[in-house]
């Protein structure tokens, strides 16, 4: 489904290059749980936006579904985010004025077309994450582990094939964040290919690959059958 | 569709920001209705102003005797001189074919009485034509006739307010009322009218025969006001010339004396009141208009604000499938929404206020439509403007860089 070669990326502020990527190949199938690891500024959420369409590489090739990333503009990259990636961040970003049900029907109003049973959709999400009776509930007025819940049946809205989740549970206590790992486990039995990037290797230990990131680069990489 | 389902969304975030959001509208509102205020105000002045020389008859030149300085648009007589007479008048009368008609008057201050009741008020004494082309009316009784005039009778016209003083309420229509010493009788009353652009009260008169009021209750041989009707309004400026010169000769006045009475031309007059309240209005609007412009930073304070503060949102959109163009149209809108509320709010209350400056009579008022729709138009304007460069800032946030920032 995606496929990196040697991609690079230099942040350039004022004069200064800092490089970040340097020369990473990367290849995930399609319903392939990946986690991504390695200590905190080595670059994997540098990595993981340019995964996922929010930023662009400054040297390689990112080919998504066959179709080369780097030649596609500002609308063709939005449509691709909005249709084939779910996105789940460590702050959740739900809008706080707005219930969990509009939270998660939010994806809809960029679709290219608004489907019927858009409301009906997002209830059904809701209920698979355990939320069924919290639908109206303002972000405020929910834990931590049940805003992320809503934040991953956000990322659902639009049946993505790829959800991305950069440290999903950095921000949860032990047992919210074991109740995320064990939906997130749900969404790669569904078919989803999933990329989790944590610390934990707890979390780690669901992924069938975990790789290993240090200074830009991909280390090592564990395989488990 | 995408739009109106996300605006929707945009009104619960402005909402949400109560006070903010009345902040950046208050400016709005307020250049709204000042500028929609200060229009109709000025309309209704305009108004005034015509009726009053229409009531008057605008082809008309006015010769006062003794020499006048306009004082801010008001005339001030700065000596009283004796030499204006009747027979200038009837010379005025025989100048040319562009004189229409001739109106002599003589005024006085007296008291006037009915019984115990007194009032001082403004005897004025015309004759036959100066009645007509002053256009003077009666709500009950009846005017002079032209036989009572030239015969020296006791009769008299009151202004609304002198019979509302003297007989409160009753008809004083065939009754008698005593002007100095002189016992008259009441012949007809007229409607209410006001005051006149100079501020005189217009009810507080008695109009008698002019011959009656020279020579039994003045005792003068000589006029204060002659009215000159000209045939038509470009006749005005030749009989002001011709009057001009006319007089001179008459009175033998020397080539280095001054004029000892002053010519009055109504449309020059009435050009200059339209100009000066033209110019008030203008002045005043133009205020609401400053008072736009700084509403449209105001939406600029608040949206830039906004998206300093909205950056995660911003993000998070872009991740989901937002366009540069969809966060761009969703900050404009957001700018829109801002001055198009402010925009109707203020019409709402320069509308209530125009209502209410007639309905209690502060002001004559004529709701401008024009200028209602012209204010709200520049204030969605000056919004969307002032809302550009919020929204674009918005737009072209990095996504990868708003999501991290938003903490
Ligand atoms: N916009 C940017 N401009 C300049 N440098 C940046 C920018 N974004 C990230 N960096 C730098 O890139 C490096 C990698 O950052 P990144 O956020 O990818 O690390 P990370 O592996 O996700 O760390 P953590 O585990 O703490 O989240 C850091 O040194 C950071 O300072
Ligand atoms: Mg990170």
């Amino acid at each position: 489904m995606i496929r990196l070669k040697r991609i690079e990326k230099t942040f350039r502020n004022g004069g200064v290059d800092t490089p970040v990527l340097k020369g990473i190949d990367f290849s995930l199938d399609e319903g392939e749980f990946v986690a991504l690891m390695g200590t905190s500024g080595t670059g994997k959420s540098t990595l993981m936006n340019i995964l996922g369409c929010l930023d662009r590489a400054t040297a390689g090739q990112y080919e998504f579904d066959g179709r080369d990333v780097v030649a596609l503009d500002d609308v063709e990259l939005s449509r691709l985010r909005n249709e084939k990636i779910g996105f789940v961040f460590q702050q959740f970003h739900l809008l706080p004025r707005s219930s969990a049900l509009t939270n998660v029907m939010l994806p809809l109003v960029y679709a290219s077309q608004y489907p019927a049973d858009a409301r009906e959709r997002a209830e059904q999400l809701l209920a698979m994450v355990g939320l069924k009776d919290r639908m109206g509930y303002l972000p405020g007025q929910l834990s931590g582990g049940q805003q992320q819940r809503v934040a991953i049946a956000r990322a659902l809205i639009n049946r993505p094939r790829l959800i991305l989740a950069d440290e999903p549970t950095g921000n949860l206590d032990r047992q919210s964040a074991l109740d995320i790992l064990d939906l997130f486990s749900d969404l790669h039995r569904q078919g989803h290919a999933v990329v989790i990037v944590t610390h934990d290797q707890e979390v780690a230990a669901r992924a069938r690959r975990v790789l290993h990131m240090v200074d830009g680069r991909f280390e090592r990489e564990e395989v488990r059958p | 569709m995408r739009y109106g389902r996300n605006l929707s969304i945009s009104v619960g975030i402005l909402m949400a920001h109560r006070l903010r959001t009345s902040l950046s509208v208050a400016g709005v509102v307020v250049g709204v209705a000042a500028i929609t205020v200060v229009v109709s105000v000025g309309n209704g002045m305009k108004a005034d102003i015509e009726d009053e020389f229409r009531a008057m008859g605008s082809e008309l030149v006015v010769v006062r005797s003794g020499r006048f300085r306009s004082h801010g648009g008001r005339p001030h007589q700065i000596a009283d001189v004796t030499t204006l007479t009747e027979e200038d008048a009837e010379a005025l009368q025989g100048m040319s074919s562009d004189v229409k008609a001739v109106g002599p008057c003589v005024s006085r201050p007296m008291v006037v009485k009915n019984g115990t009741l007194s009032t001082q008020s403004t005897v004025e004494a015309l004759s036959f034509a100066a009645v007509g082309i002053r256009n003077l009316s009666v709500s009950s009784g009846r005017l002079f006739l032209a036989g009572e005039m030239g015969v020296r009778r006791t009769v008299a016209v009151l202004g609304a307010g002198v019979a509302e003083n003297l007989f409160e309420g009753e008809d004083p229509v065939g009754r008698l009322i005593t002007v100095g010493r002189l016992p008259f009788r009441v012949i007809g009353v007229a409607p209410t009218l006001g005051t006149d652009i100079n501020g005189n009260d217009q009810d507080n008169v008695v109009y008698i025969p002019l011959d009656t009021g020279m020579r039994r209750l003045f005792h003068v041989t000589y006029l204060q006001t002659i009215y000159v009707k000209g045939v038509d309004a470009a006749s005005l400026s030749r009989i002001e010339e011709q009057a001009g010169r006319l007089l001179r000769t008459r009175h033998k006045l020397r080539p280095q004396e001054e004029d000892d009475f002053t010519l009055q031309n109504q449309v020059t007059m009435l050009e200059a009141a339209l100009q000066t309240s033209a110019s008030m209005t203008r002045l005043v609007g133009s205020v609401g208009a400053i008072c736009l412009v700084v509403a449209g930073i105001g939406v600029l304070a608040v949206m830039l604000m906004s998206v300093r503060e909205r950056r995660g949102e911003i993000g998070l959109r872009r991740a989901i499938g937002a366009r540069q163009s969809d966060i761009l149209l969703q900050f404009l809108s957001e700018a829109a929404l801002l001055s198009v509320s402010g925009g109707l709010i203020g019409l709402a209350l320069g509308a209530l206020a125009v209502a209410l400056a007639n309905e209690l009579q502060w002001a004559r008022a004529d709701f401008s439509v024009q200028a209602a729709l012209l204010s709200f138009t520049v204030s969605v304007t000056v919004g969307l403007l002032f809302g550009i460069y919020p929204a674009r800032k918005a737009a072209r946030l990095h996504p990868a860089v708003a999501l991290t920032s938003a903490g």
